[in-house]
């Protein structure tokens, strides 16, 4: 009887520690009246993080705010999954391009309010607050909004007698070739990583004044003309040899690599690259990226805090997104620049080098689209650049394919 | 009075029955869990491959582009990554068997390291390796002028997926060497003697009895070998993410391109599809461990 009664006990410890291993931390609220906030910060943004946390908690006493660190490699998937599961944190720091894919499943708070007096909705970027919205729902408050531009090697540039970065995209091209003639690349394109791959496909489709049009039918039409006239111009110089061949196997990551070492003499890249090439001893110089022309457009995104549609105590969370949306937490934390006009007269903007940065997605850039299937079209693209610039499809061939698989997912709504 | 031999006491009999209760009821929470874990995922793939939804999404996924491209490539990485295992495998063990071989434990260990060594290590390693303008192997080849100018063997949609496969079956060789070599270890001796005497040479002893004695422990290493395959995920990923234009693409990173997406109704198509091939191995297991059972 003893022995079964101490089977019975060690089976009911056995279940509890089973249960308990699958259970969630949940919330860990001190006590009554305290809350605890989660935060999920990118990896980039998390030194920041810890000084304006304190600064929150010391003015809010009883408030903690926990963080979770996300990389921007698996930050996608890993919101995307704690969204679908019900599982969320009160705060995430996201791209503010993929917003609407969460609104349009109702995944997230609305936060049209939030914008008063403490937070007036005419200081962000028109462009940035549209992005981070649905349906005429705002659902993030964006903090950082900012886009690539060029940046150079200007000892290189001198070397070979160039007397400052290219304005048009035929000056680019003079540029790459003199690159050519000193025994390096031109210039390369990240068509290792899908999505970067996308991002210079939108870029030069905007530069060649392609749009999105919504037809009567709920689908939405890519400009053929301008498709292919992007796709041919960021495949050219492969064959010639002035642009890396390694562009297929690299990242961003990888061409900032190339750069740094001196094996490229440009490259498209966004404000955060600019410090660290500075550090590894680059004499950079920074430019507009050109389009035939003059500045070339470029496709603007950034970084906003949302809230799940699930998330509690939303009164102190506002309390949370406010105090990290004022302009000097928006310039403290922003690797690049923020969404908000008056945080971007901060001193820290003022670097010469900034600047052209500044006037590219001030005035020659436009939003990235959020339609349903848009994130679809990413491989199609990628595999689409990939084949023109191994010789394996022609342009046209490519943007056929483009053309038929948006034709088939890009939808309205 | 029982009196037949080989009976077991009713006392005897009763506390193992109780021991054996015992036993279950303590994994019996484990044991739920675990099935709960396997078995909702796997119900679930199932019920959502054969909705309405399910057939109307497998309809699209065959006339999406690339797709046929998919499949022909998983099936090259299937056959090309099990039998370069098996191969590669079995020459290792061979060689670890033969006489003139010395500190065979030292090199057993040697030829372990890739199947310890973490799958995301390794092959962002290799990715390092196969670079073309700045890896090792190209390197090499140029310095001993094999080549006169650097190989694309990642961005080559020629050779890409053979180079990836390369990977995998360094990754998963040293399995089937650790496996077959125990078979080989009891193959008597006598038999390769007997042989030699009737003037049997290398090959028609491999083949006569090398092979014959191993039969089954390669027929399951296969299976197993083939599942992991089909499922393998993480080399193609790191290395090419499916590219270049779809040359690397298989099933497992295509359905993983459907998470990223929130594509349900493709993952439990793509899922299923997994499903079925992996239980029609599973059974050819079980029947062939049955057998040896009975045996």
């Amino acid at each position: 009887m003893r022995r079964r009664h101490a089977v019975i006990g060690a089976v009911a410890v056995a279940a509890a520690l089973t249960l308990t291993s699958c259970g969630s931390g949940g919330d860990d609220a001190a006590g009554s009246g305290d809350v605890t906030i989660e935060w999920w910060v990118p990896n980039w943004d998390e030194e920041e993080s810890r000084d304006l946390i304190a600064q929150f908690e010391e003015e809010h006493p009883g408030v903690t705010i926990k963080t979770v660190v996300t990389q921007w490699e698996t930050m996608a998937n890993q919101i995307r999954v704690a969204l679908d599961s019900g599982d969320v944190p009160d705060v995430i720091t996201e791209l503010t391009s993929r917003i609407p894919n969460y609104a349009r499943q109702d995944q997230l708070a609305d936060v049209t309010d939030w914008y008063d007096d403490a937070m007036p909705r005419d200081d962000f970027y028109e462009a940035a607050v549209e992005t981070a919205s649905f349906d005429g729902v705002v659902y993030g408050v964006p903090m950082r909004w900012d886009a690539g531009s060029m940046i150079y090697n200007v000892d290189l540039f001198e070397q070979a007698g160039l007397e400052g970065p290219p304005a048009t995209w035929d000056e680019l091209i003079e540029a790459a070739q003199a690159m050519q003639e000193l025994g390096v690349y031109g210039y390369g394109w990240p068509y290792g990583d899908p999505g970067n791959s996308r991002v210079r496909w939108l870029n030069a489709y905007y530069t060649h004044g392609g749009t999105f049009t919504e037809e009567a039918d709920g689908s939405v039409t890519i400009d053929p003309a301008a498709s292919l006239a992007a796709i041919e111009m960021i495949t050219e110089g492969f064959e010639e040899g002035w642009v890396t061949p390694s562009s297929l196997e690299a990242t961003n990551t990888d061409l900032q690599n190339l750069f740094m070492n001196g094996q490229l003499g440009f490259y498209f890249d966004g404000a955060y690259a600019v410090t660290p090439i500075k550090e590894a001893g680059v004499n950079v110089g920074t430019a507009m990226w050109p389009g035939p022309d003059g500045p070339g457009t470029v496709s603007a995104d950034g970084f906003s805090y949302i809230v799940p549609a699930g998330a509690e105590n939303l009164d102190v969370v506002k309390e949370f997104v406010q105090f990290l949306a004022l302009p000097e937490h928006q310039a403290l934390m922003t690797d690049t620049f923020p969404a908000r006009y008056s945080a971007a007269e901060d001193e820290r903007f003022s670097d010469e080098l900034l600047q052209p940065f500044l006037e590219q997605h001030g005035e020659h850039s436009s939003n990235r689209p959020a339609y349903p299937g848009w994130e679809e079209l990413i491989p199609t693209i990628h595999s689409a650049l990939q084949s023109v610039a191994l010789g394996d499809q022609t342009a046209e061939e490519a943007n056929e394919a483009i053309l038929e698989h948006a034709g088939q997912i890009l939808r309205t709504s | 009075m029982s009196t037949i031999a080989g009976a077991r006491p009713r006392r005897a009999r009763s506390r193992a029955a109780r021991t054996a209760r015992a036993g279950w009821l303590l994994s019996l929470p484990s044991i739920t869990v675990m099935v709960l874990l396997t078995l909702a995922p796997l119900v679930s793939v199932v019920i959502g491959a054969i909705s309405a939804d399910g057939w109307e999404r497998l309809q699209q996924l065959i006339e999406a582009p690339g797709f046929t491209q998919t499949l022909r490539n998983t099936a090259v990485w299937v056959v090309v990554g099990t039998v370069g295992s098996l191969l590669v495998g079995l020459a290792g063990a061979l060689a670890l068997q033969h006489p003139t071989v010395r500190l065979t434990g030292l090199w057993r260990s040697v030829l372990l390291i890739p199947w310890i060594t973490p799958t995301v290590v390794a092959a962002t390693a290799w990715k390092w390796f196969y670079s073309r303008d700045y890896g090792l192997l190209n390197a090499l080849l140029l310095e001993v002028g094999v080549v006169d100018e650097p190989v694309s063997w990642l961005t080559n949609t020629s050779i890409a997926l053979y180079a990836v496969v390369a990977v995998h079956v360094w990754a998963t060789f040293s399995f089937v060497m650790l496996m077959t070599s125990a078979g080989l270890a009891a193959i008597p001796a006598e038999l390769y003697e007997a042989a030699r005497m009737d003037g049997a040479g290398a090959l028609r002893s491999f083949l006569s009895i090398t092979l014959p004695s191993i039969r089954d422990i390669l027929f399951i290493v296969t299976l197993i070998v083939t599942v992991w395959t089909l499922n393998s995920f993480l080399p193609v990923w790191i290395m090419t993410k499916g590219g270049p234009a779809g040359a690397t693409n298989i099933v497992p990173v295509q359905l993983y391109q459907y998470f990223q997406l929130g594509d349900r109704t493709a993952i439990y198509v793509l899922a299923a599809f997994q499903l079925a091939f992996s239980v029609a191995i599973a059974a050819l297991y079980v029947r062939q461990t049955r057998k040896e059972d009975a045996a």
